[in-house]
């Protein structure tokens, strides 16, 4: 019995005006594999909201959500990632991962990894961190001859550099 | 050996009506629902100061103002006018040692209760009798100044020191449970650890005299001052017995500058039991906080033993188990609220879902603006063992101040076949195999629990396991 694999099916979502994307990633079809790469670059001043849920209803499914956020001038982001796996979905395979830089005192975050699991036969962990930016890599950096918003800028952008790049499909903020 | 829920339910048809019809000297117990005139009656019968009185007065009106929580776990079959607020502790032996169900008395014979102890624990003896065993305990604690009473009794005794602490870490409008126990409390410790004292031995809130066994509505109260540290137990891992359906207790910790304070709890009540609990502590500078939360029984608890961090350096922890079977759904987390700078905090939950039964872990970790060089971690992870059962993680992490760590990780899985191959490869039958891993996912948590609670803890999961692998 031949099995064809699907193509790797890659979302991407970026939001960079206050506003709100809300995203749910059925998996309905056996060896369905889906992936979504989120950026949050909330650099003027709001409220931000992601809620992105993984569904998977069937069995032998694989997905992974990264969401990358950095927040600024005092905006504030929520974002609400839930991985649902259904009665059925033996051998789901999915990961959730949500990481936010805080860049000054005045932004704000809250991040809501969520789980809601009903089969056993699964493999399915999430992470979360909210922190600012790694003192030792602006160390690095800086130590280099590179002056601290140069630094900054480039320790941003290789953290968002995983969720950014060509894909599918692209939302934008509303 | 017949599954613990079907006796249960015989035990509850059989002896729930029965329960509190029998009296046969003098004892109040309530008519069934709640008034402002049960309040006042309580108080009364306490002989308590005006001002407690004012208090439960202004929690009942709160109580009936609030509204149920519309999250967490089903909550609608609990007929609040179905049940009696207040019953003293005689009326709670509702029956003898033959009604007692098999299977329980080979839970107890198992995990290895002490005879004297299965009695109190079935049910059949409200009160525990410890006076050989409290009485050398409580010389030795007065002679360090360290205060270990009923809460009725610290409250007669002591009532400035209570006045000063009572409500303030959980105000009445917190929760609607918490305002229901605020009205209508009756048992619970007060417990008082003077300043530099070492108490050295765990208190346990079975060893008090007078102990109301099964209290609903218990209130807890315990002041650790300055330089002082105590550990303090509840409850035991043997299934336990409550001729109430509905627990609503509170437990307010004050944890004082530089003093550190661990709150264990086993709980593995019957399976009617709704279980609704509110505990938080109040941790000042460089204080530590610890609870050690077993979840093992009731029909639904929900419960999530928090910290608030309120002096710099601070530092709390909730390091917690639940264990869920079937017909059980154990919502249970955590809330770390930093309002310090320098504060840490740790949570780690371990869930085990078996046989249809639900995990839920909820937790919050909020860090306010200011709380610079903070850094929280939280761990859940949950083993599911069948396809029938369920487990849900639902953190919230509110972070408003840049110069901080949180970190968050849950892992879900089950027991793995290459661990199951291991150990069955050395000679280990299955199901023990199963047990043994099973107890080392909870090896962490457990290990923080005093001796004689985690062996029988260990021991019950066994029990629980027996039969299971397929």
């Amino acid at each position: 019995m031949t099995q064809e694999k699907n193509k790797m099916n890659i979302k991407r979502f970026k939001l960079d005006k206050p506003g709100e994307i809300d995203l749910v990633i059925p998996l309905l079809a056996s060896l369905e594999e889906k992936e979504v790469f989120g950026v949050i670059s909330a650099v003027e001043p709001g409220d931000y909201k992601v809620r992105v849920v993984a569904d998977h209803k069937v069995p032998n499914t694989f997905g992974r959500i990264v969401i990358k956020g950095v927040v600024a001038n005092g905006a504030r982001v929520t974002v609400d990632g839930m991985v649902k796996i259904a009665k059925g979905a033996r051998k789901t395979d999915s990961f959730l991962e949500m990481r936010i830089l805080l860049l000054d005192k005045q932004s704000s975050a809250v991040a809501e990894p969520k789980l809601e699991i009903e089969n056993n036969e699964v493999k399915a962990s999430h992470a979360a961190t909210v922190g600012k930016i790694d003192e030792d890599q602006l160390f690095y950096l800086t130590s280099r001859g590179i002056d601290e918003p140069g630094a900054k800028k480039l320790i941003v952008a290789g953290f968002l550099k995983e969720a950014v790049g060509e894909g599918d499909t692209v939302t934008r903020g509303r | 050996m017949s599954k613990q829920t079907d006796n249960s339910k015989l035990l509850e048809d059989k002896l729930y009506p029965l329960g509190h019809t029998d009296d046969v000297e003098y004892s109040f117990t309530a008519e069934k629902g709640l008034t402002e005139g049960l309040v006042r009656k309580i108080s009364s019968l306490k002989e308590e100061p005006k001002w407690m009185l004012e208090i439960r007065l202004k929690a009942y009106k709160k109580y009936l103002e609030m509204k149920m929580p519309t999250w967490g776990g089903d909550l609608s079959s609990i007929d609040f006018d179905d049940i009696r607020y207040y019953i003293k502790p005689k009326n709670q032996e509702a029956k003898t040692w033959a009604d007692v169900p098999e299977a329980i008395k080979n839970t107890f014979e198992k995990i290895g209760v002490p005879e004297a102890e299965r009695e109190t624990l079935a049910g059949v003896k409200s009160q525990y009798d410890s006076e050989v065993v409290y009485g050398s305990l409580k010389k030795s604690l007065s002679e360090k100044g360290v205060i270990f009473l009923s809460m009725d009794e610290g409250l007669r005794e002591y009532p400035e020191i209570v006045k000063e602490h009572f409500g303030k870490v959980i105000p009445m409008g917190d929760n609607k449970m918490a305002a229901l126990n605020t009205a209508v409390w009756s048992g619970g410790s007060f417990v008082y650890v003077p300043k530099n004292v070492d108490v050295g031995l765990p208190l346990q809130a079975y060893f008090r005299i007078n102990t109301e066994r099964a209290g609903q509505f218990e209130r807890t109260l315990i002041i650790a001052e300055e330089d002082s540290k105590m550990h303090y137990i509840e409850g035991c891992s043997a299934p336990s017995f409550s001729s109430a359906s509905l627990h609503a207790a509170v437990v307010e910790i004050y944890v004082k500058k530089n003093a550190k304070v661990q709150y264990s709890t086993v709980q593995n009540w019957f399976k009617n039991v709704y279980n609704l609990v509110t505990k938080r502590a109040k941790v000042m500078e460089n204080a530590e906080m610890r609870w050690v939360d077993g979840n093992l029984g009731s029909h639904l608890t929900m419960k999530y033993p928090s910290c608030i961090l309120a002096g710099r350096k601070a530092h709390g922890e909730v390091l917690s188990i639940a264990w869920a079977g079937a017909g059980q759904h154990q919502d249970t987390g955590a809330k770390m609220i930093h309002l310090a700078p320098e504060t840490t905090s740790q949570i780690i939950s371990k869930s085990i879902s078996k046989n249809g039964g639900r995990a839920t872990y909820r937790g919050m970790v909020h860090m306010v603006p200011g709380t610079w060089g903070s850094r929280s971690k939280v761990v859940c992870d949950a083993l599911i063992l069948d396809e029938k059962s369920r487990s849900d993680t639902y953190p919230v992490n509110k972070i408003q101040e840049n110069e901080v760590v949180l970190e968050h990780e849950a892992t879900v899985s089950r027991i793995g076949e290459e661990q199951l191959l291991y150990l069955m490869s050395r000679g280990i039958k299955a199901e023990e195999a199963s047990t043994m891993i099973v107890n080392g996912f909870m090896e962490p948590v457990v290990k923080e629990i005093p001796l004689e609670y985690a062996v029988e803890m260990n021991r019950l999961v066994g029990l629980e396991m027996e039969g299971s692998v397929g």
